[in-house]
């Protein structure tokens, strides 16, 4: 990199720092055009050094049919000192290609008021560089996402904490006005709770992070044990669970801990969006290719005009449910990618004469299976 | 006696809930707002159980396990506290000899109290 011809002072080299992070090629020409410095963008997009050779101007870099409409403007505004604008075609060193650029430039005025210097930059406007940038703008908001999720827990698990010593009579019984009241506000922010762990599942697939741990499981096993722990909720709402198992083995290949999320975040919807005292029938059943697991509701249904975007992002549709239910519109999104990951599917079919019915298909896998604890088949340990 | 626990966490209203849950339950609790401090902590009074958040500034949790060495300690029961779940960080703590993994936010005080309650019924 050609320096300025004065030996840069601190506050010259931390701008200069500043400039290399930027993604534009930035640069600055003498009046005649001439570069003076580029930062570091410049190196490698051109493939030469600022200043040398060809790069003595950027002109040499231009595509042919464009030479003469830019090179017209570029004189134009060096002898005028009007802003430069204009867009063009650069050929790109590593691949040979040329990408179109967006071109700005102002000249600089001395004290005097004469033009000293001109400060330029190009951007990459070039279609074939489109996905670069929404990779690059994708994963600074996965990050963002991910950062301000885990920051919110720490607050979030402290209310936990004061709120669940409250409810625990730790200072003093307290009447039940006063303990309706604060189990409500525990309520609340468990449910803040639910959908940073949402935030930050989804942000997690996004980025490609979501590590799978396949390995051989037994998907009647699992989803016995899943119905196990499930049917405390079932009974709170005075709810029926009804349970079909595949009379077998239903061998898969999996990460079983999160099918397990998938599968119980589906029986959950079902007790969530049907009435007290209705039915939901869960079963297993396997073909030669495939084990389906379905949960049939006897409740609100969706409305068929929402169908089409049940397992889109942030899809919540309204239903006379849906605010008491409360969710981030992540879980069945969630649950779609994941089982894209796993190579299945989740379908959504209308139950009659009412209700909702999901059917989670997974592959086959013909192995001997691993054996799966007593407790949970899905341990951090494994 | 009482068994000792120490609580490393570096968000001090957390560090307060948790002592005084502990507290309360009859348990004697050293805490510590960081691994240095805790390192500093846990060699004046060999804790039965601590309780080490991950990602701390000075000196983070897995900065503590490697200086700390678990396997040095075969009388302390190290539980990871912490609201990160990265497979690398639970995979690296397992590795460094640590006993169990704890996502805090799922933890309420009753949780807490059944977690060292039974740590401490294992290991006697």
């Amino acid at each position: 990199m050609k320096q300025a011809s004065n030996s840069p002072s601190k506050d010259a080299q931390r701008l200069m720092f500043l400039v290399d992070t930027i993604t534009e090629i930035v640069w600055e020409a003498d009046l005649d055009g001439e570069i003076l410095y580029a930062n570091k963008n410049w190196l490698e997009f051109f493939g030469e050094k600022p200043g040398l050779e060809n790069s003595k101007t950027w002109l040499n870099f231009l595509y042919s049919d464009d030479v003469e409409s830019a090179q017209a403007a570029w004189l134009n505004s060096l002898e005028t000192g009007e802003p430069f604008e204009a867009e063009f075609r650069l050929l790109e060193a590593s691949t040979q290609e040329y990408n179109w650029f967006l071109s700005r430039a102002m000249p600089y005025h001395n004290s005097e008021g004469e033009i000293e210097r001109w400060y330029g930059t190009f951007t990459n406007i070039d279609p074939s560089k489109q996905n670069e940038r929404l990779v690059s703008l994708n994963s600074s908001k996965d990050e963002f996402v991910s950062l301000a999720s885990h920051q919110l827990r720490t607050p979030a698990t402290g209310v936990k904490q004061y709120l669940g010593m409250l409810l625990d009579d730790m200072f003093g019984e307290m009447t039940e006005p006063q303990k309706d009241i604060v189990s409500r506000a525990y309520e609340s922010n468990e449910r803040q709770l639910r959908i940073i762990s949402d935030l930050l599942k989804v942000a997690q697939l996004d980025a490609g992070e979501i590590l799978l741990h396949p390995v051989t499981t037994d998907i009647s096993q699992l989803v016995h044990y899943i119905i196990q722990d499930i049917s405390a909720t079932f009974k709170e709402r005075s709810q029926s669970l009804e349970y079909r198992p595949f009379k077998g083995e239903a061998l898969t290949y999996i990460d079983p801990e999160t099918i397990r999320m998938v599968i119980e975040n589906i029986i959950e919807n079902a007790s969530k969006y049907s009435p007290e005292n209705t039915r939901v029938s869960v079963s297993v059943k396997k073909s030669d290719q495939n084990i389906l697991i379905q949960v049939a509701d006897g409740g609100v249904g969706v409305d068929p005009a929402h169908q089409h975007m049940l397992f889109e992002r942030f899809s919540r549709i309204n239903n006379s449910l849906s605010i008491k239910v409360g969710g981030t519109g992540l879980g069945l999104y969630w649950s779609k990618r994941v089982l894209d990951l796993h190579g299945g599917e989740i379908t959504y079919r209308p139950n009659k004469p009412q209700g909702s019915v999901f059917t989670v298909s997974l592959p086959v896998k013909y192995e001997s299976v691993i054996n799966l604890t007593e407790k949970s088949p899905v341990t951090l340990q494994n | 006696m009482s068994a000792t626990i120490l609580v490393v966490e570096d968000d001090q209203p957390l560090n307060d809930a948790y002592k005084i849950i502990l507290e309360r339950a009859g348990y004697r609790v050293l805490t510590a707002l960081n691994g240095e401090e805790a390192l500093l902590a846990a060699k004046e009074t060999e804790p039965d159980v601590i309780l080490l958040d991950l990602r701390m500034p000075v000196l983070d949790g897995i900065g503590f396990l490697t200086e700390y060495d678990p396997k040095d300690h075969p009388n302390t029961a190290i539980v990871v506290f912490s609201n990160y779940d990265s497979h690398a960080d639970i995979d690296r703590a397992y590795e460094l000899g640590v006993d169990r993994y704890i996502l805090k936010a799922r933890a309420a005080p009753k949780d807490l109290l059944a977690l060292v309650e039974g740590i401490l019924e294992d290991r006697d």
